[in-house]
């Protein structure tokens, strides 16, 4: 990783802007004019001797053609260049999101909204296809979508140019949910190709359903040249049924029966609109339009009083109190009781001097100090998670009664002293703090009692006390809150301390005891996963403890010997397949399916271990990345190699028909070499698979 | 991970199948965010989850913070004994409301 004000070629990196499966890109600078970029960088140590040439050319395309295109709506490539082994692509830099996470944060943009985002799309594909220059990779994520709405298309990575060689039939290159079908059959791809796509992000856009999804590749590939998607408008009912029949002709399995070209679509498109505009409904999928009024009130549980008084008032309160603690708190039932009290208050003050209103607020203040307070006191007890604590019955309530708690107690005060309900919140607190600090004992046990730290118990109890940090939110407790994270944070970094050390005892000791308590380890890596994310988490913005955090020793040293866990994983992946292959050889019989729990396990497990490596990737720990992405690589190759070998030498039908276990192994691979841009290794069991659908 | 999502009125039904683990949580959590925001009722139905792991249950912590910081509902239906022992273990049983059916769960929110 780069620092801020660290110079490559011309220009200043400045801030981090996000991390890619293939490299970071930071915000930085040209220093001759001081014009902010996006620097898109490529660490060239970390690729994969099978997979570098292909990162490369993809990285040498996108500067190429991103230099030749110049549109308002076309990101604009400055420069390339390689300084100290990273390579880099410095880029017009956009202030916006990917479309896929707007998507994700606002999944129901209005229609119009939707149709600009295409439009432009179309305007943009218009001019590139004009250059000669066919994108093969739109989808969401190759969308910036910026404040006012207006879009910047990215990526033209692995785009084709008319008449060059770079490309290859038979490729299999993009993503298969937005792939055409001659895209995916490997056969030549033009301009169509883009359209389809952007049928595909269209339709996914009105409906919020991608039009093709299946839970395999196999299924996925085999609905993309098979199946016609349902309508947009049976997806959804509320949407006009004109765009039917655009997306039936965008998504149409033959090209020739595709619109022609990027105005064509958008013409039907603007006539869609027009034709629209006579409905009246204007909202995509899952929105709904409900009167303000109604959504505002929809929740409470009894209707508004428009005149109370505060007889009335006092009697809802404290019925819907006690509903609270016999059935459950509720968040809109503390709202009704917030709304009540302020409109006890107000009349309050309208009529201080009311004989019987003195008399009200002293028997409601009796009240909750008194069987309100002990009936609270006991629910919390009991359902408290506190470390250790067996719960039975609990309600599921328990940060809501906290909530009840503290808003009685506020409104007591309103009304004058409360003592009882002060002491109360005292010892809650106490008996919460408490707990925490007594788990310290606990963890001591659990870690040292036993060769192995019981990491699924630690990880249990962890979560428990960070339910209790939330209850001291909930309490307004906010120095005790402070005082739980940094203990917290040393009870992360000394259970990370521990694996460290079991590891190192590995690393300088390879006896087989040592092994054995490290493989015990990582049965439960994804444990060890999550702490090491609260353990950043936790550690994010403090300076307490210098130990951990991103760069801290703990985490460091974590990271260093990464390698070693993923060798290991790797080894016990290999020697599991090659058991079952001479096991199958000998009786004549698969012997794939039993232990396939074990095997996607491990895979998960190792995918794991290099994904959250991968994506920390502190400067520091370069070269012991490089040895876990190696490990990695070389054990996913070796195992789709072993896989295809087996499949290659199968009658074809039976391959079709019993090999299962073995496609999904191989589907398992290419989803982690998508997610790691392992573009060769992805591609070659695509291209498996693909022969498969085909042939089936 | 495949995820069924329905709408039942204005309640977002939200279905995850097989494992809730790191390897997935990822696309759970933007789901279930994203109904949250939508819709501000949501059912987690946990009909078919069949195992979820320590990465799983803090994104729906995430989704428990977020619910209670933007006073939405959110209700967890039909946990299988595997991942309802997770839950107890882990202390959620005290602060999710847990429904035996996806229609106890909605008629929950009232």
């Amino acid at each position: 990783m780069l620092r801020a004000g660290q110079h490559l070629g011309v220009y200043r990196i400045e801030t981090l802007l996000g991390r890619g499966a293939m490299g970071i890109v930071y915000r930085g600078v040209r220093l001759s004019d001081n014009q902010p970029v996006a620097i898109k960088t490529v660490h060239t140590d970390l690729l994969m001797r099978p997979e570098r040439e292909a990162i490369l050319s993809r990285f040498r395309q996108e500067a190429a053609i991103g230099m030749r295109l110049r549109h308002p709506l076309i990101v604009q490539i400055y420069d390339c260049g390689e300084q100290d082994g990273v390579l880099y692509l410095t880029m017009q830099l956009v202030e916006g999101q990917e479309l896929g996470h707007l998507l994700e944060q606002q999944p129901t943009l209005p229609l119009g909204m939707n149709l600009a985002i295409v439009l432009q799309m179309l305007n943009a594909l218009a001019y590139a296809h004009g250059q000669g220059v066919i994108h093969r990779d739109i989808k969401p994520s190759n969308i910036l979508v910026r404040r006012d709405y207006t879009i910047v298309l990215t990526d033209f990575g692995i785009a084709h140019v008319h008449g060059s060689e770079l490309t290859h039939t038979g490729e299999l290159l993009g993503s298969p949910l937005y792939m055409s079908p001659e895209q995916l059959r490997g056969e030549a791809v033009d301009k169509r190709a883009d359209l389809f796509s952007a049928g595909v992000v269209f339709y996914y856009l009105l409906t919020h359903r991608k039009p093709f999804a299946a839970d395999s590749l196999a299924t996925l590939m085999y609905k993309v040249l098979q199946e016609e998607p349902l309508p947009p408008s049976a997806v959804n009912p509320e949407l006009p049924a004109v765009f039917d029949s655009v997306l039936q002709r965008a998504l149409a399995k033959r090209p020739a029966q595709r619109f022609t070209s990027a105005l064509e679509f958008a013409t039907a498109l603007r006539q869609a609109r027009i034709d629209a505009l006579e409905t009246t409904v204007v909202v995509s999928a899952g929105r709904r339009v409900e009167p303000a009024a109604l959504s505002a009130k929809a929740h409470l549980e009894q209707p508004t009083i428009v005149v109370p008084t505060t007889e009335i008032l006092i009697e809802q309160i404290v019925s819907l109190t006690q509903k609270c603690l016999t059935e459950r708190a509720t968040r809109p039932r503390l709202d009704q009781l917030a709304e009540w009290f302020d409109m006890w208050f107000t009349l309050q003050k309208r009529a201080p001097s009311r004989m019987d209103s003195n008399a009200e607020r002293q028997r409601f203040q009796e009240w909750c100090a008194g069987e309100v307070l002990t009936a609270l006191a006991e629910r919390i007890h009991h359902d408290a998670p506190l470390p250790g604590q067996i719960l039975t019955g609990a309600r599921g309530d328990w940060l809501e009664l906290m909530g009840l708690f503290i808003s009685l107690r506020n409104a007591v005060h309103r009304l004058g002293q409360a003592p009882a309900l002060d002491a109360a919140r005292d010892r809650i607190i106490q008996e919460l703090t408490g707990a925490v600090f007594h788990y310290s004992n606990e963890l001591n046990r659990l870690l040292f009692s036993e060769d192995n730290p019981q990491l699924i118990r630690i990880s249990a109890d962890f979560t428990r006390l960070e339910l209790l940090q939330l209850a001291l939110e909930e309490l307004g407790a906010d120095a005790e809150k402070r005082t739980i994270q940094q203990t917290l944070l040393l009870f992360a970094n000394q259970v990370m301390s521990k694996i460290n050390m079991l590891i190192r005892q590995f690393l300088g000791n390879q006896d087989p005891l040592a092994r054995f308590e490290v493989t015990s380890l990582l049965v439960e890596v994804e444990e060890m996963i999550v702490l090491a994310e609260r353990l950043l988490e936790w550690g994010a913005g403090t300076a307490a403890v210098e130990a951990v955090g991103p760069n801290g020793t703990t985490m460091t040293e974590f990271l260093e010997s990464a390698h070693a866990l993923g060798r290991l994983l790797a080894d016990e992946l290999i020697q599991q397949f090659q058991q079952e292959q001479s096991r199958s050889m000998r009786t004549g019989e698969s012997a794939f399916s039993s232990g396939q729990a074990v095997f996607l396990g491990r895979l998960r497990q190792l995918g794991l271990l290099y994904r959250f490596a991968a994506r920390l990737e502190p400067s520091v720990q370069v070269q012991s990345l490089h040895q876990l992405t190696t490990e990695v690589y070389r054990c996913l190759e070796q195992l789709t190699e072993g896989l295809l070998t087996i499949l290659e030498t199968m009658d074809p039908q039976q391959a079709i028909t019993t090999a299962e276990p073995l496609w999904v192994r191989l589907s398992v691979i290419a989803e982690l070499a998508e997610q790691f841009a392992w573009q060769e290794l992805q591609q070659r069991v695509l291209r498996a698979i693909r022969h498969r659908v085909i042939a089936a | 991970m495949d995820i069924q999502e329905q709408r039942q009125g204005e309640v977002i039904v939200l279905g995850p199948v097989g494992r809730l683990d790191s390897l997935n949580c990822r696309e759970f959590e933007s789901h279930l965010l994203s109904a949250l925001n939508e819709s501000g009722k949501v059912v987690v139905d946990c009909t078919a989850l069949a195992y979820i792991s320590s990465a799983g249950l803090r994104v729906l912590l995430v989704a428990a913070k977020q619910a209670r910081a933007t006073k939405s509902q959110l209700s967890l239906a039909a946990l299988k004994d595997n991942p309802r022992e997770v839950f107890d273990i882990s202390g959620f049983s005290a602060i999710f409301s847990i429904h035996p059916t996806v229609e106890a769960a909605i008629a929950s929110f009232g």
